[in-house]
């Protein structure tokens, strides 16, 4: 691209944010779009009129049981409760599913668990709010920007109280969420954590780091599962009727010999599941009070087969493919009931339900056409979930998305392509009726074929952000590296999945016989991952550097001071490390404790169940059962803002001597002159507003935006790169998890890029204060650019992906560079170019920015609209203005080739 | 008292403002007077075991915390206030 064809969009900042000569002078809408069935758009109509809603009805009869028990094992304790709620659920069926039950009887509901955390849903004067607020833990919910449309409650009306401006409460049911949650005041774990974190020596300064944002949030008590791939093998081998056999029988080999507390577990599981059998039942009978009543014949033939499909598979297994969706789902919403868990993955979804379609759909039992609803169906009852947790985690890091990544492709136990015919259908559902979850993962390999591959491209281009593609190969190796010490073998590293938004997992494959035939069903089998230190701000810790750990937004002296004169480059990056260090040792020590007191306070009896190896062992996932457990990492953020800054201050500062780190710091702290993001509300360098003053620090601006960037293929910016990469890479290895592992790095934004960009100051790289950084790992920072798509790969490929648990490359594309099969091919082509230099993920939103413009202006008008955001899907008008002006920047392609 | 589409056995939640009225099969707004098919979903309030103790709150069996809304179909204890 020239500069001269480019001018009209060239912003004063010399930023182009765009790639290529643009050809459509109009909007371009998506090139291919598809409608759903009939049955399937009912559905989606009716979820677009929802609202986020909160209940009380799960918390009230969990909390009521735990507190009948007092004095009870703990392990027993849990399971009771669990059982209480889950069998008082008011049970829910909506007209026109075929697949049914929800986590409360909302269609789009959700619940508080104050048994993790209370202090949350306490007035602001309340005494709880304000120690809470002293620890630092709700400094991350003050710079949280909601999306204002949608099904977001955003403000209180009538009789409906808004929570954290996303979920609704009616008024009559406030009291007893207060009460409730009084309740669990002392008793929850977030307190009883928070009371023993306090022993860690550098407490202080872990309080310090929160207050500051430097770290997005605690991990035990917030979403302390998830990010992790879910197995469905034993409710689908054994039913639930056999799996409580199969735990008599243990209880009987095990009862009153060493190691109790397999007995224990066993007996959690018995009553944890007649809870959920109770659960299933009642809609059944439900179904069949519908059915007696119903007039309309289908609708009455539909709900008597709703009904007889739950009556059986709430004690034995599954017979048909309708039945063995209907039951994995009922397991997923079980797990989800259980904790406050975003990530929760189906992995190989089609994969593991294969048999049974197969077997259905060589019978003549079923259709492509039903498949299809139901799969259709599937889309819908995932896109319902919600997930409970304060505004900073729910909105702040999640964007109020609940990350059930479905994979397809990758290899089989013996190393051949693993795809099948209903993956097609489950690509081709995702296109009909395009929704956020599940999210899909195509896991590339060569030995994919084309016919999957280019059906993948072609839901691409519906530009919904998925499938994401994710490198097999790479991630293979990260997980032998990070496995084979727990004895893990190639033939079952293949059974990988991605967990949550880009959690690569451990997995496992579990023999069933059907058909005559084994199959080997694969399905997770680690812990849940994205769990110990939870997104560190780089750039957060170099501005520390600069300014002697000082944060200039509050004030506080956040790390020791350094003391150190800086004179050097080397000096800047020795100080940087030593920062960094202290700052995920504090963490990881305060979190080991938090996820301790998970363990023993709210044991996970439903997923450990679920989860190979607890029910062999006996041991719950606390007690690493899983048969993988290396699985605690630490997440950053801003990496790509880190390192044009770092490239900045090498440049700049030490080798050219433009400016010295004093005038640098000073135009930093006056931000360049230009007005704070708050102040214009516009989060992205698109469009900034000028101070008075700002020619003042223009000539330093200017050098900052023009330093070496990330992205070009420029050797100088890369090796700064590379060995960040390296070095923070290994270093993770030196932390230990509470199950003694060691950590591993993991590279993802989700929506952190937002809040942690609004607590920093003007970077070295020149991005203003409190703009959002750049979104993912790999992804270029906004308009900086400017070599084309295989340019940016050679940067993002100059280190080894598979040292890290993910990386994350985010493109945006225009349609018209991907129209037609000629396009589709390019796109493939781009893709695997990526895929063959060893990039682990890359996703695309295939997009006209204008559009997106628009829809920001007109959000009553775009409803149904869909981006990528980091590893997720999500409708444009549920996002927070800041997420949105950041994808509204992000460079956007016009070529590809 | 007031007669509310919320309070019906046939409302159908859908969310905190609306559900869905299985005998007329439309959607209702939860805080609208229902029809003259109204018929009383079981809740707390009118169970004989709960005892009001203050706005929104009371006490089930003289003993447990409870709130007059919640739905009570899947209760085995309940049982209608004055039959």
């Amino acid at each position: 691209m020239s500069t001269t064809q480019m001018k009209e969009d060239v912003n004063e900042l010399g930023l182009f944010f765009q790639y290529g000569k643009r050809f459509q002078k109009e909007v371009t809408g998506r090139e291919i779009e598809k409608d759903p069935s009939p049955r399937a758009k009912k559905i989606r109509d009716l979820y677009f009129e929802t609202s986020s809603s909160v209940s009380m009805e799960f918390p009230y009869w969990y909390t009521r049981r735990w507190f009948e028990l007092e004095g009870e094992i703990p392990i027993i304790r849990r399971a009771e409760a669990l059982n209480a709620a889950f069998s008082h659920l008011t049970p829910a069926i909506f007209p026109g599913e075929l697949l049914v039950m929800g986590k409360t009887h909302h269609l789009r509901g959700s619940y508080p668990m104050p048994w993790l955390s209370e202090s949350y849903f306490m007035n602001k004067e309340d005494e709880m709010y304000n120690e809470a607020l002293e620890a630092g833990k709700l400094s991350s919910d003050m710079v949280t920007k909601w999306g204002i449309g949608g099904g977001n409650v955003t403000e209180s009306m009538g009789n409906i109280i808004s929570i954290a401006g996303k979920f609704g409460l009616r008024r009559e049911e406030l009291p007893i969420l207060i009460r409730t949650a009084k309740m669990w005041k002392n008793r929850s774990v977030e307190d009883i954590g928070h009371k023993y974190e306090q022993m860690v020596p550098e407490y202080k300064e872990k309080e310090a780091i929160m207050r500051s944002v430097i770290c997005m949030f605690d991990s035990g008590y917030t979403l302390p599962q998830g990010r992790e791939v879910i197995n469905y093998y034993y409710p689908l081998k054994y039913g639930i009727e056999g799996i409580i056999e199969y735990c008599k029988k243990k209880i009987n080999e095990v009862a009153g010999y060493p190691d109790m507390n397999r007995l224990y577990f066993y007996h959690a599981v018995i009553i944890a599941v007649k809870g959920i059998k109770t659960w299933i039942s009642n809609h059944a009978e439900e179904s069949k009070r519908l059915m007696e009543k119903e007039k309309d014949h289908q609708q009455k033939m539909e709900y008597a087969e709703i009904s007889e499909i739950l009556e059986w598979i709430s004690s034995k297994p599954p017979r048909t493919f309708h039945e063995a969706l209907q039951l994995s789902w009922i397991f997923h919403l079980a797990v989800l009931n259980e904790d406050c868990i975003s990530g929760m993955s189906p992995g190989r979804l089609g994969q593991i339900l294969y048999p049974w379609w197969k077997r259905d759909m060589d019978n003549g039992t079923l259709t492509r056409e039903r498949t299809m609803e139901l799969l259709e169906c599937m889309r819908m009852k995932f896109t319902e979930l919600d997930c409970f947790a304060s505004m900073g985690v729910v909105g702040g890091v999640l964007s109020g998305n609940t990350f059930n990544n479905l994979c397809i492709g990758g290899l089989n136990k013996d190393g051949q392509s693993a795809t099948n015919e209903l993956e097609m259908l489950i690509l081709e559902s995702a296109i009909t009726c395009a929704t956020p979850q599940p999210t899909l993962s195509i896991l590339y390999d060569e030995k994919l074929p084309e016919d999957i591959l280019m059906k993948g491209v072609e839901c691409t281009k519906i530009g919904t952000g998925y499938p994401a593609w994710v490198n097999n190969q790479t991630a293979t190796e990260f997980i032998m590296n990070n496995y084979q010490s727990e004895g893990m073998k190639l033939e079952e590293g293949r059974a990988w999945s991605i967990g949550g938004c880009l959690e690569t997992s451990a997995g496992t494959w579990m023999p069933i016989e059907l058909n005559g035939n084994q199959h080997w069903m694969p399905g997770g089998a680690g812990a849940a991952t994205s769990v110990g230190v939870h997104f560190i701000g780089l750039p957060k810790v170099l501005e520390l550097v600069l300014f002697d750990g000082i944060d200039q937004r509050t004030g506080e002296q956040i790390f020791p001071p350094h003391n150190c004169r800086l004179e050097t480059y080397e000096e800047v990056l020795d100080t940087f490390k030593k920062y960094f260090r202290e700052t995920v040792k504090v963490l990881c020590l305060c979190n080991n404790i938090q996820h301790d007191v998970w363990r023993k306070i709210t044991p996970p009896v439903i997923n450990s169940l679920l989860k190979p190896d607890c029910l062999v062992k006996g041991k719950d996932i606390g007690q690493m059962g899983s048969r993988y457990n290396t699985t605690f990492n630490v997440e950053v953020c801003g990496g790509v803002n880190l390192i044009n800054s770092l490239s900045s201050i090498k440049k700049n500062v030490y080798e050219k001597k433009n400016f010295t780190l004093g005038e640098l710091k000073d135009a930093i702290l006056h931000n360049f002159g230009y007005r704070h993001a708050d102040e214009v509300k516009s989060y992205s360098l698109m469009e900034q507003k000028k101070g008075q003053d700002v020619k003042k620090w223009a000539s330093i601006h200017k050098l900052c935006l023009n330093a070496p960037k990330y992205g070009n293929d420029i050797p100088y910016v890369d090796k700064i790169f590379e060995n960040w990469e390296s070095w923070f890479c290994t270093m993770c290895h030196d932390y230990k998890s509470l199950y003694d592992k060691p950590l591993y790095a993991c590279q993802i934004s989700v929506s952190t890029h937002g809040p942690m960009g609004a607590v920093t100051l003007a970077t070295a790289d020149g991005r203003l204060a409190g703009t959002t950084f750049a979104d993912a790992s790999m992804s270029a920072y906004p308009g900086t650019d400017k070599n084309g798509p295989y340019a940016l790969f050679n940067s993002a490929t100059c280190w080894n992906h598979s040292d890290s648990q993910n990386s994350q490359l985010n493109m945006k594309i225009h349609p018209s560079a991907v129209k037609g099969r000629e396009g589709a091919r390019k796109l493939l082509e781009l893709i695997r170019g990526y895929m063959r230099r060893g990039g682990f993920h890359v996703q695309f939103n295939i997009v006209d920015s204008r559009m997106l413009r628009d829809a920001q202006d007109n959000p009553d008008e775009y409803r149904g609209l869909m981006v990528r955001v980091a590893g997720f899907t999500q409708y444009w008008v549920e996002l927070g203005k800041p997420i949105q002006d950041e994808i509204i920047a992000r460079t956007e392609y016009e070529e590809i080739g | 008292m007031q007669k509310l589409h919320i309070d019906c056995e046939e409302y159908l939640v859908i969310d905190v403002f609306k559900g869905f009225c299985s005998t007329k099969k439309m959607i209702v707004l939860a805080d609208e007077e229902g029809c003259e098919d109204f018929k009383q979903a079981k809740k707390c309030r009118i169970c004989k075991h709960f005892t009001p103790t203050e706005e929104y709150l009371g006490v089930c069996m003289g003993k447990a915390t409870a709130y007059p809304d919640l739905l009570a179909r899947t209760c085995n204890d309940f049982e209608w206030k004055g039959k």
